[in-house]
């Protein structure tokens, strides 16, 4: 479960870096408790809507509203969790 | 009316097919081009396989990462450029200046790239899935408001699209934003990049060198860039950016600046041409008695001319630039970025770019790939035999876009 | 600047429309008198898997009929709305008799362009229905072709210009044929802009969730964002010594422009409003004015919750005292937002309003933010004699537009 869990938050890593264009980071970069959207990463809320595009193309989950958004995406750990709890919901 | 403000060029910056400024203009009057194989996309069974591409630029050299990664390449030439003509004016705009300068951006087709690739997922993936970071990216005005945001201009801005001519129109316009009052300080300029959608359809279209037969393709089907040679057979697409500092002279005086050439005006008119088709030299626009109000409209020693290598746009610059002239033709030494360069949308902002620099250094680069020159053309053409000339007085740049507008802009010593 | 003493004064000798709202000015006006909405069930494409599913679409769409049928197969859903507007405009106007024709210039704003077209041929080659791009749509496609495409029809042989500034184009396009007039350029200019819907812009404003589910609700409490529109308006405007010479009617002056870059973000507008204050002070400037001359502002006005609100704190700023007094209204929610061709389409409602003595309603408003303090003009429009207006466009780019205009 460790390793699932691990896996995921690698995984998470590398579809900010590549869907959000990040320049000179590497996964190692982000830490699992990092704030994702503040001044450090730079990111804004295009960047959001964006991120709710790729969690719903590559898990097949959507995120309805901006409040369950703001909780999911506070940080990896954050969105690793809302991720492993959609999915055992949902399956 | 009073006096109109003088408007002078104190700084250029470009991303190139022949590199950055000083290189682009050493090579360029070396008579080196930037033509290599097309080897970023599929062009497919059939030619052309080149097209001139740019070099010698990194974009994180001028922007930082974080702004960087949103930025359309488009754009990123654009701010690159910006920055590179700030520097060589030496002006670095206090907050006070910044608030005042204005951007004014020429392009014909802007971020095509991104746009495929959004309308491609858009038709893939459905609505619920498209991308929403690069749809803002896909306005026409992207990169003038990346300008805008990155070096914190407030003045007015604007982005042109007139074909062919858009890098001639946008400093057009920002001549005119200057003389108006509405800035002392203009970045102007344009430019466009190569893309496969484009490609391909310039050659169906027939108009890439070594074109098709049935158009009178040149004699050997070679694929080359020779604007007004009697065997050129189409045009070779070309990609980057050129951005010029315009400003009110006083201004450029106050700080000491040495402006590279003043740029006295400008005409715009049209002819009757059918929508996508470069107008025929029997139509001349009447843009001679606007350009003789111009000072030094007199002491034209200098042409760059938009011609492209395609049979019909250079056969109508050849007729209206001799007209133009009068008898004052056989006088003036006509040239073209284009043979080196190749064709875009935003190309002519080179073309004023490589006015100033001639009056600056009394020097014109050659048509190096010239062979034969058409005989219909009773122009002096700048072989790579001739010596300087003895001096440089004034510089015309002429534009002509595929249905009919036309556009002239008068440069002289400073 | 203020224009100097010997710069002309120049007026609206012209005008034609089509948009969602009507087909011709006359529709058009009486529909903004009336407070009617267009905004409706899009039918031009499907929606499915939109979120929003509406917009103010012109129904009336078809190509002018005398044209030749190798112009008419090439013609984009801007160009067709383009060539309607000019003709009606100039069939008023009777400049092209008055002017030799490398005395008019034209100059329009739009974004768009041919895209719908585009669309269709590049969805063809993705989905594998042909190997190739077809030529046409994709040369057609520029927003320079409809400027190629009017002159050619109406032969117009002066300067020609197009702008894309995004949703402030055509106030852009306005400004600079003001500017060609004071500096003598030209003697007349056809100006104005063009926009079609397409599904370029309707999804990517879908996807930034910008797009409003129910029709737009511009400076509403409960307001949620945008209606895409369409169509295109088309002024003549002359110097005002050159109109009465031949004796032209005068619907209203242009008296002045200003634009600005917020240099803030390319789609939120600047918090403090920075980019729309500068360019309303530069309009005002520009025509001599000052803020308490100023009777009513046709708002950008969206229905987007930051677009209407940094509006509002940004025309506080500028009115002050004299802010309650105005009359600002927004017309999006009547005949949407029209992106390219919104700073004309507005413009010319702004004149309507001038011209015939009313202010036109902020149809869908029914609860203002009460501490804006301003003068929204909720439910319906009432009678008003105004001297000089503002219109207001806001676009992508952080780009700011302010056009003035005057009673004749």
């Amino acid at each position: 479960m460790t390793t699932n869990s691990d896996d995921l938050k690698r995984r998470l890593k590398e579809l900010l870096i590549t869907g959000l264009r990040l320049q000179d980071v590497a996964p190692a970069g982000i830490a699992d408790d990092q704030a994702i959207f503040v001044e450090g990463l730079g990111l804004d809320s295009i960047d959001a809507l964006e991120l709710v595009v790729l969690i719903e193309e590559h898990f097949g989950i959507a995120i309805p509203d901006e409040e369950v958004g703001k909780k999911a995406f506070a940080s990896i750990n954050a969105l690793a969790d809302f991720i492993a709890a959609e999915q055992s919901r949902g399956a | 009316m009073r006096e109109p403000p003088r408007v002078v060029v104190t700084g250029i910056g470009m991303v190139s097919p022949l590199g950055p400024l000083p290189r682009f203009w050493e090579r360029l009057r070396a008579g080196e081009h930037g033509f290599v194989p097309i080897d970023w996309f599929d062009t497919g069974p059939t030619p052309p396989a080149t097209a001139a591409r740019v070099r010698e630029w990194q974009p994180k050299d001028h922007i930082k990462p974080t702004a960087l990664r949103r930025m359309d390449r488009f754009s990123q030439m654009a701010v690159s450029a910006c920055r590179m003509a700030l520097a060589d004016a030496a002006l670095a705009p206090s907050a006070a200046d910044a608030e005042a300068m204005g951007v004014v951006v020429g392009c014909a087709y802007g971020n095509l790239l991104e746009t495929e690739t959004f309308l491609a997922g858009l038709m893939a993936k459905g609505p619920a899935l498209a991308n929403p970071m690069i749809f803002p990216n896909l306005v026409l005005n992207a990169a003038a408001g990346y300008v805008a945001i990155e070096l914190g201009l407030r003045g007015p801005n604007s982005t042109v699209c007139r074909n062919e001519i858009s890098g001639e129109a946008a400093l057009a316009v920002a001549y005119d934003t200057i003389v108006c009052g509405h800035a002392d300080v203009v970045l102007a300029g344009g430019g466009d990049e190569i893309s496969p959608v484009l490609y391909h359809v310039n050659k169906d279209l027939g108009v890439l060198s070594p074109g098709r037969r049935r158009r009178g393709g040149g004699a050997s089907g070679r694929e080359w860039s020779s604007p007004f040679d009697s065997d050129r057979n189409g045009m070779v697409m070309g990609e980057g950016v050129a951005m010029l500092l315009l400003e009110r002279a006083e201004h450029a005086q106050a700080r000491g600046a040495a402006p590279y050439a003043e740029l006295v005006g400008h005409a715009m008119r049209s002819v009757a041409a059918p929508t996508h088709l470069w107008p025929r030299p029997s139509t001349v626009p009447a843009i001679a008695d606007e350009l003789r109000r111009l000072r030094a409209a007199d002491e034209i020693d200098v042409i760059v001319s938009c011609a492209n290598s395609t049979r019909d746009l250079d056969a109508f610059e050849a007729a209206h630039l001799a007209a133009l002239l009068g008898e004052r033709a056989p006088g003036a030494l006509v040239t073209s970025v284009k043979g080196a360069i190749g064709e875009f949308g935003g190309a002519g902002a080179f073309s004023v770019a490589v006015a100033a620099l001639a009056l600056r250094d009394r020097a014109v680069p050659p048509l190096a790939a010239l062979r034969h020159a058409d005989p219909a053309c009773a122009l002096r053409l700048a072989t790579p035999d001739l010596p300087p000339p003895e001096r440089i007085r004034a510089a015309l740049v002429s534009g002509t876009a595929r249905g009919g507008a036309c556009t002239a802009l008068l440069l002289a010593q400073p | 600047m203020a224009p100097s003493g010997s710069a002309p004064r120049v007026v609206v000798t012209g005008l034609g429309t089509v948009n969602a709202l009507g087909s011709s000015v006359a529709e058009f006006a009486a529909a903004l008198r009336a407070g009617t909405s267009a905004i409706a069930p899009v039918t031009l494409f499907d929606t499915e898997g939109f979120r929003a599913r509406i917009a103010a679409q012109v129904r009336d769409d078809a190509a002018p009929d005398a044209l030749p049928a190798s112009l008419r197969r090439r013609l984009s859903r801007s160009d067709v709305f383009a060539l309607r507007a000019t003709a009606e405009a100039l069939a008023e106007s009777g400049i092209v008799d008055a002017v030799a024709p490398e005395r008019v210039g034209i100059v329009l704003g739009g974004t768009t362009g041919g895209m719908l077209r585009a669309e269709e041929c590049l969805r063809a080659r993705l989905e594998g229905r042909s190997t190739r791009y077809l030529p046409d749509p994709i040369i057609g496609s520029p927003i320079s072709v409809s400027a190629d495409v009017v002159a050619d029809v109406f032969d117009i042989r002066g300067p020609r210009l197009s702008l894309s500034t995004a949703c402030s184009s055509s106030g852009n396009a306005l400004g600079t044929a003001l500017d060609w007039l004071r500096l003598g350029r030209v003697d007349a200019v056809v100006t104005g802009g063009t926009e079609s819907l397409c599904r370029m812009t309707f999804a990517g404003f879908n996807a930034l969730h910008a797009l409003s589910l129910e029709p737009c609700r511009p400076f509403d409490r409960r307001r949620s964002g945008l209606s895409l529109g369409e169509g295109a308006a088309i002024l003549v405007v002359e110097s005002a010594a050159h109109a009465a010479r031949r004796g032209a009617r005068v619907h209203a002056e242009l008296v002045g422009w200003g634009n600005s870059a917020d240099a803030h973000h390319l789609t939120a507008p600047h918090p403090q409003g920075t980019g729309a204050i500068l360019a309303m002070q530069r309009a005002l400037a520009n025509a001599g004015l000052r803020p308490d001359d100023v009777d009513y502002i046709n708002a950008h006005g969206t229905g987007t919750p930051l677009n209407d609100a940094v509006e509002a704190a940004a025309i506080r700023a500028v009115f002050g005292d004299a802010a309650p007094r105005l009359a600002v209204s927004s017309t999006k929610g009547a005949v949407g937002h029209t992106l390219g061709a919104a700073g004309a389409i507005e413009a010319l409602a702004t004149i309507l309003a001038l011209r015939d003595g009313f202010v036109p309603p902020t149809v869908n408003l029914e609860e203002p933010e009460p501490e804006w303090a301003l003068d929204l003009v909720p439910g319906r429009s009432r009678t008003a004699t105004m001297r000089y207006a503002l219109s207001n466009s806001y676009g992508f780019g952080g780009n700011n537009t302010s056009v003035v205009l005057g009673h004749a």
